[in-house]
């Protein structure tokens, strides 16, 4: 029956009521994200638990902005609009949402929400842009890693990696979200996500009483680790171990300025003054907002 | 012609010790980040300044109506750097600023110019006392309370410390290359050449984009850092020596000029603000 209702609307009225009727119109007035969420509660929640939503209002971002008194930091971490490829410019109100729901979907030019579907939304007007399945909308923020990512060449987006995709419901709310047929719902966490063995390539080589040990990026197509503006760092641990115990370790530091690019080598020089029988190489990271490091891969020489 | 030179040097450094920097009145630091979310002050001056535009011109081309506009302006905001730092209201000219917006109402070009002249010698005037000691304290790179990882110790340490421990590298690396003590003078290189590419994790805290950084860490310094660790794997003395004097040179020493000496000037005026 619910079903139904639509049909008849259609039918009685013709399309174009039916749409103004519909129309909630504070939405497309750069509404609190909170509102975006009575309909798109999952989407909503994810938004909720990423960084974008806490860019404003993060510790570090405060301290090294110091206070939000550099002009200059501010775009970013609190855009007025995203355009592909271009830098946005801050916004006056709600900076505290961060990088929030209209500043990524409401576009002034249309007077309409942009996003990756043909939809059917009476709340708010839709515009199908295919920029939104493109890096190019991640660009005017993350430009040193897009940069990287166009010189690397490969036909995996931003979003193939950090928004991936279930079969659901745009929304969540009762009784319109069965009018609505499912679609791929992508990941509005925006994880960082980790890198894995299968990433990256390591030889070790004994010469002359020093390790050196190689590291190819072979799996991520951006600089490891990556950052516009943050403090990410990966360690990379050398531990000599003989006679079943640990005899010797080192790390070393990168950060993303001296990280590894997409299918570039770096090499690291240890020298072990001891006698070692095995050896184990640890890899850890550090993002900008952590405090400890966590472990992303260990690789044990010889296997 | 040495002699005139010497004498010339003797002349400028005895004129030199007369060099007085004038600390600015506290309550500046109420117009400035971070205590102001915005260069109050010296968006101030901007308006000042177009206003004094905005007279001189319109006046010349008898455009009373907008004449009287931009001085009644720059009456407002004159007086506002009085009430801003109480210290300076002394040092304005309010009778003078008085006559020129009078001036403006009757007409008067020759009281409107005279006028005009007194209250800008009272701009010349601050300006030589104070505008650089403002460009020093406010303009210029702070570090104060900025942090490190130390990529040897993993702990975090003051800009100073790490320069220190950097430093202390350095020369060790020199000293044992020197000495033939291959071992350390190893130790001592690869120890360095993590300092110092660990130095590209503050950039970020004050600049955006990526040619500032590459300024100072780019594609030559790349390459010299590949060249010096190569050596220090050989412990070639000449060729640490030639990279080290190098990089003092190209990095450390340009970097000190642009920052380390504004922010030493800075610390002149105390941490407190
Ligand atoms: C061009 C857009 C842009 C500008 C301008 C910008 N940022 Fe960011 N910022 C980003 C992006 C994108 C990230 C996420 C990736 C990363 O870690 O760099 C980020 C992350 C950060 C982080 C790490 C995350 C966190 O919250 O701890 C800090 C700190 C930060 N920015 C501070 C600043 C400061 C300070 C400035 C001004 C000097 C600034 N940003 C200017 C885009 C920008
Ligand atoms: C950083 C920018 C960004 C922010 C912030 C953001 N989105 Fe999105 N959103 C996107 C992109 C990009 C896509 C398209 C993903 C794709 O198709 O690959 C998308 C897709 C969508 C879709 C279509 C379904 C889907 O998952 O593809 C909806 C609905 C949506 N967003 C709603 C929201 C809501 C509601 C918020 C706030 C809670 C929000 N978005 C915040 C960038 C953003
Ligand atoms: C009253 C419910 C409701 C609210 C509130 C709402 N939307 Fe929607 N939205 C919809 C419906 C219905 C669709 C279509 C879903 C479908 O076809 O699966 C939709 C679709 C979308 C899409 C996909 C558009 C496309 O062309 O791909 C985006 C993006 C979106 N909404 C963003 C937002 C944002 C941002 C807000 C807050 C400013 C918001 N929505 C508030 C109901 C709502
Ligand atoms: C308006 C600027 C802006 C746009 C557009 C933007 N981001 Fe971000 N992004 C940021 C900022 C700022 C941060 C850092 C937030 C923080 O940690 O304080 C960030 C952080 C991230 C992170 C780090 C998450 C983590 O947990 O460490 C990822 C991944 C990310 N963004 C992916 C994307 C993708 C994918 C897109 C395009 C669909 C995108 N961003 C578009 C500004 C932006
Ligand atoms: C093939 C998958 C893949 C693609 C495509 C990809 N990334 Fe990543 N990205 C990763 C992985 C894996 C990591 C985690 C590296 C690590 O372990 O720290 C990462 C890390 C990041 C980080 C660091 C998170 C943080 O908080 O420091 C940012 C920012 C980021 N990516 C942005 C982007 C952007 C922007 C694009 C598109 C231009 C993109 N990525 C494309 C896989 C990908
Ligand atoms: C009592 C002190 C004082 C008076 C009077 C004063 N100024 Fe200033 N002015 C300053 C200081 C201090 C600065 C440096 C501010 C800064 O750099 O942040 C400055 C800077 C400026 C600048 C910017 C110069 C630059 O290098 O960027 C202009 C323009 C200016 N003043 C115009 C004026 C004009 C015009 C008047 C008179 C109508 C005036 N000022 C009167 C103290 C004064
Ligand atoms: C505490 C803040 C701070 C830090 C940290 C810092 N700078 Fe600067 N830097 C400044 C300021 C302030 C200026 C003066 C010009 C300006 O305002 O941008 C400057 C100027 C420069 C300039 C000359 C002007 C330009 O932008 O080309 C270069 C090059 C530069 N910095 C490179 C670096 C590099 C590389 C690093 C990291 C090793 C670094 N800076 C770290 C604050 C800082
Ligand atoms: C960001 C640019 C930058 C670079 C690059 C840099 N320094 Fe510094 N250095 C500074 C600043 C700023 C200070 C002042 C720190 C303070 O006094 O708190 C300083 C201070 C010093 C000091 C004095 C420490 C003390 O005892 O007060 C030494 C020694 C030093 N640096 C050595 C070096 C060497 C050697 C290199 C190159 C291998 C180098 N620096 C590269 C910015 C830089």
């Amino acid at each position: 029956m619910i079903y139904l209702l639509p049909f008849i609307f259609l039918i009685l009225v013709g399309c174009d009521y039916v749409e103004k009727m519909f129309v909630e119109e504070d939405l497309l007035d750069r509404p609190p994200s909170q509102r975006c969420g009575e309909c798109h509660q999952k989407i909503y929640n994810q938004w909720m638990h990423s960084r974008h939503s806490v860019s404003w209002t993060s510790g570090e971002f405060v301290r090294s902005s110091k206070n939000r008194t550099k002009k200059k930091c501010l775009s970013c971490h609190a855009p007025l609009e995203v355009l592909p490829e271009k830098q946005p410019v801050v916004r006056e109100k709600l900076r505290e949402e961060g990088v929030n729901c209209f500043s990524c979907h409401y576009r002034e030019e249309t007077g309409s929400i942009h996003g990756p579907y043909e939809v059917f939304s009476p709340p708010h007007y839709s515009t199908y842009d295919p920029d939104y399945i493109s890096s190019k909308i991640c660009a005017g923020c993350h430009r040193k890693t897009y940069s990287q990512w166009k010189a690397s060449g490969s036909d995996r987006t931003c979003q193939n990696c950090h928004m991936p995709s279930k079969k659901d419901r745009l929304i969540q709310k009762f009784p319109y979200m069965y009018f609505h047929s499912k679609k791929e719902l992508h990941n509005h966490r925006f994880p960082a996500l980790k890198a894995d063995r299968k990433d990256m390539e390591l030889s070790l080589e004994e010469k002359d009483g020093m390790v050196i040990l190689r590291v190819k990026n072979t799996g991520i197509p951006h600089r490891f680790p990556a950052a516009q503006q943050g403090n990410p760092r990966v360690y990379i641990t050398l531990k000599g171990i003989s006679g079943g115990s640990e005899v010797y370790t080192e790390t070393v530091m990168l950060t993303a300025k001296t990280g590894i690019d997409y299918m570039k080598t770096k090499e690291f020089y240890f020298f072990p003054d001891v006698k070692t029988e095995r050896f184990s190489v640890i890899v850890e990271r550090k993002l900008s907002y952590q405090e400890k490091r966590e472990v992303l891969f260990t690789a044990d020489f010889p296997d | 012609m040495r002699v005139l030179i010497a004498l010339l040097l003797v002349f400028t450094v005895s004129y030199g010790k007369n060099l007085k920097l004038k600390d600015t009145p506290p309550e500046l630091s109420n117009y400035y980040p971070p205590k102001s979310g915005k260069m109050e002050f010296l968006e101030l001056m901007h308006t000042l300044s177009v206003s004094m535009t905005g007279v001189v011109v319109n006046v010349r081309e008898k455009d009373w109506e907008n004449a009287k506009k931009w001085a009644e302006r720059l009456q407002r905001n004159y007086l506002r750097i009085g009430e801003m730092v109480g210290k300076w209201d002394k040092l304005l000219k309010k009778k003078e600023m008085e006559a020129v917006v009078r001036a403006v109402k009757e007409k008067n070009p020759s009281a409107v110019r005279m006028n005009l002249q007194t209250v800008g010698k009272s701009c010349v005037q601050c300006h030589k006392n104070y505008k650089l000691s403002a460009k020093v304290k406010f303009h210029s790179p702070d570090f104060t309370g900025m942090k490190l990882e130390d990529p040897v110790s993993g702990m975090k340490y003051s800009i100073e410390d790490y320069m220190k421990a950097m430093t202390d590298d350095m020369k060790r690396l020199k000293v044992y290359s020197i000495d033939g003590k291959k071992d350390r003078a190893r130790r001592a290189g690869f120890n360095f050449i993590k300092r110092f590419e660990g130095l590209t994790q503050m950039c970020g805290e004050c600049h955006t984009g990526k040619k500032s950084e590459d300024v100072y860490f780019g594609i030559d310094v790349e390459k010299r850092v590949t060249a010096l660790r190569e050596a220090v794997v050989n412990v070639d003395v000449i060729r640490i020596k030639r990279n080290l004097n190098w990089l003092s040179e190209n990095n450390c020493g340009k970097c000190h000029n642009v920052h380390e000496t504004p922010y030493l000037l800075r610390e002149k005026f105390g941490r407190k603000r």
